[in-house]
Parts: C-alpha cells; sequence; structure tokens
C-alpha cells in the first residue's frame, strides 16, 4: 500500500472512529450544558443499548438497523425514567450537586453492568451484520467498511437533526438552559422538564451509538467505562455544553489517534488523545468551540 | 426558579412506588421468557463466588474418610475474564471429581474452594487471604496471570503455602517466588516456545509447500503486557536467527479495541507474516479488522485463535477465520493419543458441562490439580516441604503433558505444543509433520 493510500485510510479510519466519538461525546455535552451534570453511566447505557439490539436480532430476527428507532425511543423513555427517578433526587441540595450526580451516576453505571452480567453473561457479543451490506468497497486500494460508513451518516444525520431542534422552541429553551438556567425559568421555561427530556434525548443517542458500537466492535458488560471516559474527553475538548463542539471534537479525536497510531505507535493511542486534550485546553480553556462556562448564579 | 427543592414524603412514596413497578414488570418479563438469555456455549454463570465461594461437594460413596484437603485457589469469575474462568474452573472441578472417583488422595478427599477474583490483581490479595484464614486452604491454584498470581503468591509466601499454578506465565512469579510455585502452564522466557512451532514449520516451508517464495518478513500486534514484551525478547532473536525481518512491533493498549490503525500501519508495510491476538477477543477483532481493511497477508498468527468460536459467529469470526495459524498448546484436544493420564475423563466430562471440547485453558486447570495429588501420594504425606520436595524432583503424568517436569523455578520443562491452521471451519494440526493432520496452506487465500 502506497503512502498516499495508507494515508487516506487512515483519514478514514480516524473519521469513522471519530463520528462514533461524537455521538458519546454530544450526550455527555448536552447533559452537562442543561442539567450541569456529567453523567458517569453514559457508557454503560451505551453498551446496554448493544444488548438490547443483540437480543432484538437474536430473539427476534430484527435487522440491527431496524432496532435503531426501538433503541432510540426505549432510551429516550429510559433517560427520562433515570432523570426523574435518580439524577433529580441527587442534585436536590445545591452545594452536593456536582459530587452527588457524578457518585449516583456512577452507582448507576456499577448497577447496568451487573444487571447485563446477569442477564447476558459476561460473554463478548456483537451483533451480526445484514448480509445486504458487503463488508467492505474497495476504492482505489482505500478500504471503506460499509457499517463504519453508515456510522458516519447516522452521525451527520443526527447533527442535522440537532441543527433544526435547536432552532426550535423547545431547542430555543434548551439553548437557554445551557446559557443561564435561573433567567431561563424567570422567563418561564420549566427546567426540570427540559432537563429530563434532554437526559432522554442523551440516552437517546447513546443508544444510537450503542447500536453502531455493537455492529463494528465487541461488547462486553465492562466495556462501558472505557466509552464513559472516550466521551468525556470528546465533550471537554469540544468546549462543555457546546453541541457542535462536540461534533467536531469526535473527529478530531479519532484523526489523532488514526496519525498518531501511524506515525507514532500503537500503545501511545490513549495517550496522544489526551496530549491533544491538554494542549487545546491550555491554548482554549474553553476547548475547541471556546465555549465560557457559565456558572449559575 | 429555585435548584433547590425538598424531597417531600410524597416524593419518595411517588418514587417508590415507580421502581416497584418497573421491577414488577422486568420481573414479569423475566418469568415470561422474555429475560431468557440467548443460546451461550457457555453455562449461566449465576453464583457470585465473591463473597460466596464455589466448593466440590465430597462424595459419600467413594470410601474416603478423614478430614478432606482443601485446594483453594481464586479465578476471574466475573468481569472481562470470566469467559475464560469459567473453562478453568471445570478444569479444576473435573479434577477433583475424578480424584475423589480413583480414591482420594492418600485415602482423604480432596475439597476444591474456588473463589471470584474477578480478574483484580487487588481482589486476589484479599481473596486468598480469605482462602487461607478461613477457608483453611491446605494448599493453593490458579490464578489466572502473572498480575494476579504473583499477588497470590505474595499472601501465600507469608503463610507458606505451595502453590500449584495453573495459567501463570510472568517470568517473576517463578524467580521471585522460587520454590512456593510450579505451573503446568510455560513461564514468558519458555514461552516463547509457544512460537516456535510455527517458526519451525515455515523454516521447513519446502518440506510441505507446492511452491512460491518463503515468508520472511513479519509485523508484530500485540498487547501491551509484560507476558509479551518477554515473549517477544526471547523469540525476536530467534526469528532474526533464523533470517525473518522484523518489520514492525507494535503494541496495543488492552482495553483499545480499534486496531484499525496499527492494522492498516502493518498493511502498508505487506508483511508475509502478521503475529497478534494475545486473548481471545483480542484475536477476533483483529481479524474482522482485517477483513474491514481488507488486509490479507500471506500468513496470519494469532497466539489465541485456537478459540474461534465458529459454533457462536456472533462472539467468534465465522468463516473468515479460516487460513489463521495458531498454537494448539493442548495437543490432546486434538489428538486423544496425545493425552495424559485422565485426558479422555477430562473430555467426556467437559463436554457433558460447557457442550464443547475441552480446551488449553481447562487442561492446564485440570492438570495442576493433578501434580498437587500425585505430589502429595509421592511425599506421603501433606506436609508442605515433602510436597514441596515431590514435586521439584518427580515426574508426573497429567491430562495435558504426560511428561511433566518442573525445573528448579517451577517451569514445566517439556512444554511442547503444535501449531495448527484453522481449515474449511475446521482445527487442522500442520506441525510437526509426525502429528499433522493437515498440511500447512500457505499462501492462504480467503474467499472474500
Amino acid at each position: 500500500m502506497d503512502i498516499l493510500t495508507t494515508a487516506v485510510q487512515a483519514f478514514l479510519n480516524g473519521i469513522f472512529e471519530g463520528s462514533v466519538y461524537a455521538i458519546l461525546g454530544l450526550g455527555l455535552t448536552l447533559m452537562f450544558g442543561v442539567m450541569r451534570i456529567l453523567n458517569l453511566a453514559s457508557g454503560a447505557l451505551v453498551i446496554s443499548a448493544a444488548f438490547l439490539s443483540y437480543w432484538l436480532l437474536q430473539l427476534l430476527g430484527i435487522d440491527p438497523y431496524l432496532s435503531i428507532p426501538i433503541v432510540l425511543v426505549s432510551f429516550f423513555a429510559l433517560g427520562i425514567c433515570i432523570a426523574k427517578g435518580v439524577v433529580e433526587v441527587s442534585m436536590s441540595s445545591p452545594q452536593y450537586q456536582i459530587v452527588g450526580t457524578v457518585m449516583v451516576t456512577y452507582g448507576l453505571a456499577l448497577l447496568i453492568e451487573n444487571i447485563e452480567v446477569i442477564a447476558w453473561k459476561a460473554n463478548y457479543r456483537a451483533l451480526t451484520p445484514p448480509a445486504y451490506l458487503p463488508t467492505s468497497i474497495s476504492i482505489a486500494g482505500v478500504m471503506i467498511n460499509t457499517i463504519r460508513l453508515s456510522s458516519l451518516i447516522i452521525t451527520v444525520a443526527v447533527a442535522v437533526g440537532f441543527t433544526f431542534l435547536l432552532k426550535t422552541r423547545f431547542g430555543t429553551a434548551m439553548r437557554a438552559c445551557t446559557q443561564n438556567r435561573e433567567m431561563a425559568g424567570v422567563m418561564g421555561v420549566n427546567y426540570q422538564s427540559i432537563s429530563a427530556i434532554t437526559f432522554g434525548i442523551a440516552a437517546a443517542l447513546g443508544g444510537i451509538a450503542g447500536v453502531l458500537y455493537g455492529l463494528t466492535e465487541l461488547v462486553n458488560p465492562y466495556s462501558g467505562m472505557m466509552l464513559t471516559i472516550k466521551g468525556l474527553t470528546v465533550a471537554v475538548l469540544g468546549g462543555l455544553g457546546s453541541f457542535y463542539g462536540a461534533l467536531l471534537a469526535g473527529f478530531v479525536l479519532g484523526l489523532a489517534e488514526s496519525f498518531g497510531v501511524l506515525f507514532v505507535s500503537a500503545a501511545y493511542k490513549d495517550l496522544i488523545g489526551f496530549v491533544i486534550l491538554i494542549v487545546i485546553l491550555l491554548l482554549s480553556p474553553g476547548g475547541l468551540s471556546r465555549k465560557e462556562f457559565y456558572t449559575p448564579t | 426558579m429555585s435548584s433547590e427543592k425538598k424531597i417531600t414524603r410524597r416524593t419518595y412514596l411517588k418514587y417508590a412506588a415507580g421502581a416497584v413497578a418497573v421491577a414488577a414488570v422486568g420481573g414479569g418479563a423475566y418469568y415470561a421468557g422474555l429475560g431468557q438469555a440467548p443460546p451461550t456455549t457457555t453455562p449461566a454463570m449465576t453464583t457470585s463466588a465473591i463473597t460466596t465461594p464455589i466448593t466440590t461437594t465430597i462424595p459419600t460413596n467413594a470410601g474416603l474418610t478423614g478430614k478432606p484437603i482443601v485446594i483453594g485457589g481464586s479465578l476471574p469469575l466475573s468481569g472481562a475474564g470470566a469467559y475464560d474462568g469459567e473453562r478453568g474452573l471445570q478444569g479444576f472441578k473435573i479434577a477433583v471429581q475424578k480424584i475423589n472417583e480413583d480414591g482420594g488422595v492418600l485415602g482423604r478427599p480432596l475439597k476444591l474452594v474456588m473463589r471470584d477474583d474477578g480478574g483484580s490483581e487487588d481482589r486476589v490479595s484479599s481473596v486468598t487471604e480469605t482462602l487461607i484464614t478461613q477457608d483453611k486452604a491446605d494448599f493453593l491454584t490458579g490464578s489466572y496471570g502473572a498480575g494476579s498470581t504473583y499477588a497470590a503468591l505474595v499472601v501465600a509466601k507469608k503463610y507458606g503455602k505451595l502453590m500449584t499454578g495453573s495459567l501463570v506465565a510472568g517470568r517473576s512469579c517463578f524467580t521471585d517466588f522460587k520454590g512456593n510455585i510450579v505451573s503446568v502452564h510455560a513461564s514468558a522466557d519458555y514461552e516463547s516456545d509457544w512460537y516456535i512451532p510455527f517458526t519451525d514449520m515455515m523454516d521447513a516451508f519446502s518440506q510441505w509447500s507446492t511452491g512460491g517464495a518463503k515468508p520472511k518478513t513479519i509485523a508484530i500486534i500485540h498487547a501491551n503486557i509484560m507476558w509479551n514484551h518477554d515473549v517477544h525478547d526471547h523469540w525476536i532473536p530467534i526469528l532474526e536467527d533464523r533470517g525473518y525481518k522484523i518489520v514492525m512491533e507494535d503494541y496495543l493498549d488492552m482495553m483499545t479495541t480499534d486496531f484499525r490503525p496499527a492494522l492498516t500501519k502493518a498493511k502498508s508495510l505487506n508483511p508475509d507474516i502478521i503475529v497478534g491476538g494475545t486473548w481471545f477477543f483480542m484475536s477476533v477483532l483483529t481479524m474482522k479488522q482485517m477483513v474491514e481493511l481488507g488486509f490479507y497477508p500471506p500468513a496470519i498468527f494469532l497466539a489465541d485463535g485456537s478459540d474461534f468460536s465458529f459454533v457462536d459467529p456472533s462472539a467468534g469470526v465465522g468463516p473468515q477465520g479460516n487460513g489463521v495459524f495458531f498454537t494448539e498448546p493442548y495437543p490432546g484436544s486434538s489428538i486423544p493419543e496425545l493425552r495424559g493420564r485422565d485426558g479422555d475423563y477430562l473430555e467426556e466430562q467437559y463436554k457433558l458441562a460447557m457442550n464443547r471440547s475441552a480446551d488449553y485453558f481447562s487442561g492446564v486447570c485440570f492438570s495442576a490439580v493433578q501434580v498437587l495429588a500425585q505430589a502429595i501420594e509421592a511425599a506421603g504425606t501433606v506436609d508442605t516441604d515433602a510436597v514441596r520436595q515431590a514435586l521439584f524432583t518427580k515426574e508426573f503424568n497429567t491430562a495435558i503433558w504426560s511428561r511433566t517436569v518442573f525445573n528448579e523455578f517451577g517451569v514445566q520443562k517439556y512444554f511442547k505444543p503444535l501449531a495448527a491452521q484453522w481449515q474449511d471451519n475446521k482445527k487442522e494440526i500442520v506441525w510437526p509433520s509426525d502429528y499433522a493432520t493437515a498440511k500447512p496452506i500457505y499462501p492462504y487465500v480467503p474467499v472474500k
């Protein structure tokens, strides 16, 4: 494989991996932006979405792509339940809000993990890709995996969908809560409803990421924490609370890792990502979006 | 709007009712059959052995008298290593069952006490302490991996206990605890023997090939763990002596699941052989992602390619695994005549328990108990020093190696694996030719 082909392949590898990172980060940044919480259970939710899709495939023969709407709706509802039943309770005391939500969501992650172990055992599982999709398409020696291409397409669709959502009444309310929720409340925004729905949306995004992850990787109940760390990295890199920042950061991280391995070593793949994060934060504390951190007054 | 909200009794009751409703729905769905896990090749693991150990029952009809000899050990029965831990546990259980059926050791029954360490070294330490102080283990066995075994050995040495290791490989376990451990599994220095049959096969290319160029270049992509570094320190000079060129030697983080950047780099170097796949999941992902990238070197050698789970393609690679070379560290699994003592019994009982043939993990665990039992018999006593003397001076016959002898560090001297290759969805022994069931296929041209 010549240098140009290798470089293009590395670029595509980074873009495809970055698309999953982008969705992971988007969910986390949404929750932080509106609710000011760091959800450590996000990775566990992604894995449980993958297992749900696996179950739908094995028990009911539902194509993984067709399972996406089912997973979306289920996880949207689940997210609202978690927001109302767990997160709101932990946020009841302002001075322990951040610590409380971190601990509660971490506990939730452990709970979800162990439920998964009981339901599906610790064995690795993978979603069998649909037979109608070729594994990869070759264009001038560059291999384009169709499933990873679909991840990119779905991520772009999510980004477009978000753009429209932000322009709606709900989206405006969400943005208002991100900027200053007390003032938003004064203006008539029901912050608690917005928070719950935002959590639901973030969980639904995690559901999409889970199905895509299950199609390309091996899923194990203990894989969730690694995904949470990746998502957090992307959210911080993009600027906590910045939706487009998270999208961009996902791709930046994916590309950094891909080219980092090519030119340095696979052993430093994650290190490269964190170095990029630190450098960017030193240059721009608000992340790629240069978003200023709004604190509630 | 104030963010302070007092939780009233009404709110608590509302949430509690919600939780009960969810639990009722979930429980109802489970018992209605919606909670059935999909078919799996391994049985359900419902016992949490962290607080409650798994113990074997002592048969009442075997005429066994006297206080049981307790063998304690830990394995990852939960966590990412549970897949291997479960296989090892079956090996231990079947060995104890067989020995008790045959009259025990010195007329006394064996009792196995196995605890879950979750693959965590911190937990191994506390679990081993519990095995010795509460479960009153006379001897130890297990663990899984160098780190866990080292942690167990620290505690074992403190209490003066002997360990017959099963899946320990790190060199330091043997050097730092000389005299406290023997292992049926080879250490990292000798672990390079893992790759030697494959290397010998490639060297003898002209003897089995029908033409074409002999492989020359090798790319290595392995997990970034001590075991691999130790092995490569030993194996790479051997390869270079034999005229091979290592074009890439790279290591992946243990938690990584995206190998494509490293595989893309390897593909650009156009190697004849790619070596990788430290564990089962890494082997599967390596294969899958090589197919994604259209990367088909003439030979692929995966360290843990012996269990591609063709039966369960949702976790394995299915027919895409054909052509892969790997080491068959348990020759008896493919060639019954090479099984050692009670190898047939292991195979039969393992199939009953797990619905599949016995593999290396179950074999080494089975053999670890056999070695201990034979050493106690040879010593004529359960006295630790006498058993130690027997372990380091006698020769043993185990299921996995009919000839098992330990060197001064406790390493099995006669580790003689075979080279194998997946062909037509079947495991074929391809080297040495004395035991070959098929000729190696090189280069392997996959059906895309």
